[in-house]
């Protein structure tokens, strides 16, 4: 065989290698906990844009559901009731529709009297940046810009994930930060 | 001949003519018969088309094959939530509601392309099977062709060069010719004159 096809094969396989190697890493890689927490825009299903970088200098709750996702259901009351209680103290919820039809979140959004921003994730794009394996999951980013833990599941009283508790916690450290 | 055959009997071509005659009214009758079937006929699909016309509605008329047309455009679509897992056959709770949206659009009379094009806007090109053939989704395409070609290529050579080992490895008569010493022939010098002589006396 000539030289130069065996060269091109080689190259080749190296490639495709590498290639299918880097997907997996990527695929296998944890949610992020730390470090500046992925930048966005989401238009609201008001209409409004919000960016994450307009936000610095807040406590940033990013919250993501979908509506045909019952442990959602379960947090939505409790994430209003908390947004309510700290909304003047510097802290903003963002909630991210992910993979909902948009008739069934504007449901959802009226069953529980969600009044924090909400929008959905147009294109499945902002949801990849945080790597989430499904939903409920939640992100907490500091004033700084940077993430400060997250919450992988439903966050609740009897929570395994978090507890109501904890989450409240939370808020409060990063408000003192 | 036949004019002989009238001018001789009289009587038979009398015959003839009544017979000409009776067959030819036969047939204006059968005409008829055949002209007013058409009518008929005519008139019947357009009492018909008109029923059809008046008792059809858009629903009516799409709804016996709705579902086998949402299975279809959802075998083509696939949900975030259960990759690898067509639509038509994923059974959670995002599934269901996303073939609600089809089988609504559907009826708001949306094409298949239309459909598609908007879960592409909302989700994203994950909910397609295959990557649209554009950009570098191209090498998705290309890969397998370039391999292929490649593997014949190997292929070719790798046979060329079996084929080339086994005829170097086997000794031909022109080898085995140039191994022998100069002024020595193959066959045996009595053979050799024998045959001289005898295509001499040939």
């Amino acid at each position: 065989m000539p030289r130069w096809i065996q060269a091109i094969v080689f190259v080749l396989v190296i490639a495709l290698v590498a290639f299918f190697a880097f997907g997996l890493r990527a695929r296998g890689e944890p949610q992020p906990s730390s470090g500046p927490a992925p930048g966005f825009a989401l238009k609201t299903f008001d209409g409004q844009t919000v960016k994450l970088s307009d936000l610095r200098g807040k406590v940033v709750v990013i919250n993501f559901w979908a509506s045909w996702c019952q442990p959602c259901r379960d947090e939505a009351a409790f994430l209003e009731k908390t947004w309510r209680a700290y909304q003047g103290r510097g802290v903003v919820f963002v909630g991210i529709d992910w993979v909902d039809p948009e008739p069934n979140a504007r449901a959802y959004l009226k069953e529980f009297d969600i009044t924090y921003p909400n929008g959905p994730d147009l294109g499945t794009q902002i949801g990849p940046l945080y790597r989430i394996k499904g939903v409920p999951e939640t992100y907490f980013v500091g004033k700084d810009g940077n993430l400060y833990g997250n919450a992988l599941g439903p966050i609740g009283p009897n929570s395994g994930y978090m507890t109501d508790k904890q989450f409240v916690r939370k808020l409060d450290e990063l408000l003192a930060k | 001949m036949k004019d002989i055959e009238s001018k001789t009997c009289p009587e038979r071509s009398r015959r003839i003519e009544n017979r000409k005659l009776v067959l030819s009214h036969a047939l204006s009758v059968v005409e008829g018969i055949v002209e007013g079937s058409k009518i008929l006929w005519i008139a019947l699909v357009s009492v018909i088309a008109a029923l059809a016309w008046l008792t059809a509605s858009p629903v009516a008329a799409q709804s016996p094959n709705i579902d086998d047309e949402v299975n279809r455009i959802a075998k083509t679509l696939y949900c975030p939530v259960c990759p690898n897992t067509p639509l038509d056959v994923c059974g959670t709770a995002a599934c269901l509601q996303w073939r609600a949206v089809i089988k609504d659009k559907l009826l708001k009379g949306e094409s298949e392309r239309q459909i598609r094009d908007y879960f592409v806007a909302q989700y994203g090109e994950v909910v397609l099977g295959a990557p649209p053939a554009q950009g570098f989704n191209w090498v998705a395409y290309l890969l397998p062709a370039a391999g292929i070609l490649l593997g014949a290529a190997i292929a070719w050579f790798t046979a060329r060069q079996w084929l080339v080992r086994a005829q170097s490895s086997r000794p031909s008569a022109e080898r085995v010719e140039s191994t022998r010493p100069p002024g020595t022939s193959a066959i045996p010098k009595e053979y050799a004159e024998r045959i001289a002589k005898d295509l001499k006396e040939y």
